[in-house]
């Protein structure tokens, strides 16, 4: 329906068809209440000493590279369903960025301030060097590729909006950054691939090192990758 | 009861919670934030099964699946953004009715 615009107010989204569905709410009430107790019924007959596989990872758990056995189960045991997830990541990012095409990136470069500028100065590296720290400590304790890669792309963020940075639209660098942890995920994986008969089977005495490699692509990956979606979020 | 039923059972209580926002609201954002409910809730239950075997450590594979999850999570809710402020774009200039409020 075409009204005249009020130039005073931002445009609103359009109306969802929900607005109109008559019992749409006690309806939805009922098949969430349903939803709710057929899986609580479920859960509930669930044998008490439920099944799990921790016997068996904390059995094979010295032969994965790492000490951590959650990250023996992300990088090694269950290492395909990382790479279907990195992978995942990256084309994210790729649809974002052909949604918004030639739009771009609409940030303005704003006045950095000084105060928030030299806080930076002195922030930003320090989160470089704990998110490296979060990088090497998942070999034995919880930490890893994903938690680093969420603090450094929040530094990229906070260091945005203290300085006044704003990405260029095209980079082939940041082309490079995002595409760097599906690449290198790809390569161990052909290598192992060409070197035994198995696909993603890291040879043992080379599993830490793998590992390792590994989680670094996939931490600067997805550091990119969150800024590069933050940064298509925003509208100025 | 077992603290891990009791977070198994509020998971699944934020799941239907989350498919009932996801329904019945009228505006996008928060339908958005529903299915966040929802996959939020999903991760909760995961954890509370991996708690139930009675073993000294709890079961590593559902921690590493709701990593993964929380990533694909978080990346789809970006896109649905992101295809939101498009959407936002594109219609700036056919109406300028305001959402119900609910």
């Amino acid at each position: 329906m075409m009204t005249e615009t009020n130039p005073g107010r931002p445009p609103s989204l359009p109306k969802t068809p929900a607005a109109g569905i008559p019992l749409l709410r006690p309806a939805a009430a009922v098949c969430a209440l349903l939803i709710f107790g057929i899986l609580w019924d479920a859960f509930r007959v669930l044998p008490t000493p439920g099944a799990s596989l921790a016997n068996l990872v904390r059995e094979t758990l010295p032969l994965s590279g790492v000490a951590n056995p959650v990250t023996a189960v992300i990088l090694n045991f269950r290492s395909y369903d990382t790479l279907i997830e990195i992978a995942v990541l990256l084309l994210t990012v790729i649809g974002a960025k052909s949604a918004t095409g030639s739009a771009g990136v609409r940030l303005k470069p704003s006045m950095p301030e000084t105060v928030l500028s030299a806080f930076f100065r002195i922030l930003g590296p320090l989160i470089i060097v704990i998110a490296g720290y979060l990088l090497w400590i998942g070999k034995d304790a919880p930490g890893g590729a994903f938690q680093a890669g969420s603090l450094l792309g929040a530094a990229a963020i906070l260091g945005m909006f203290c300085t006044g940075w704003t990405p260029p639209v095209e980079s082939g660098r940041q082309a490079a950054f995002l595409c760097l942890g599906t690449i290198l995920f790809c390569a161990v994986g052909l290598g192992t691939y060409l070197a035994e008969p198995n696909f993603l089977h890291y040879p043992i005495p080379w599993a830490g090192a793998l590992i390792l490699v590994i989680e670094t692509g996939c931490t600067v990956s997805i550091a990119a990758a969150l800024f590069v979606l933050f940064t298509l979020c925003r509208r100025n | 009861m077992e603290p891990s039923d009791l977070y198994g059972s509020v998971g699944i209580a934020l799941f239907a919670l989350g498919i009932y926002g996801a329904t019945a609201l009228g505006q996008i954002m928060r339908r958005v934030l529903a299915l966040n409910i929802a996959g939020t809730g999903v991760f909760m239950f995961l954890i509370a099964a991996a708690h139930r075997a009675g073993t000294p450590v709890p079961d590593p594979v559902p921690h590493a699946m709701v990593l993964t999850g929380i990533v694909v999570a978080v990346s789809a809710t970006a896109l649905i953004l992101v295809l939101i402020g498009r959407l936002r774009d594109l219609s700036a200039s056919s109406s300028a009715q305001d959402d119900r409020d609910d």
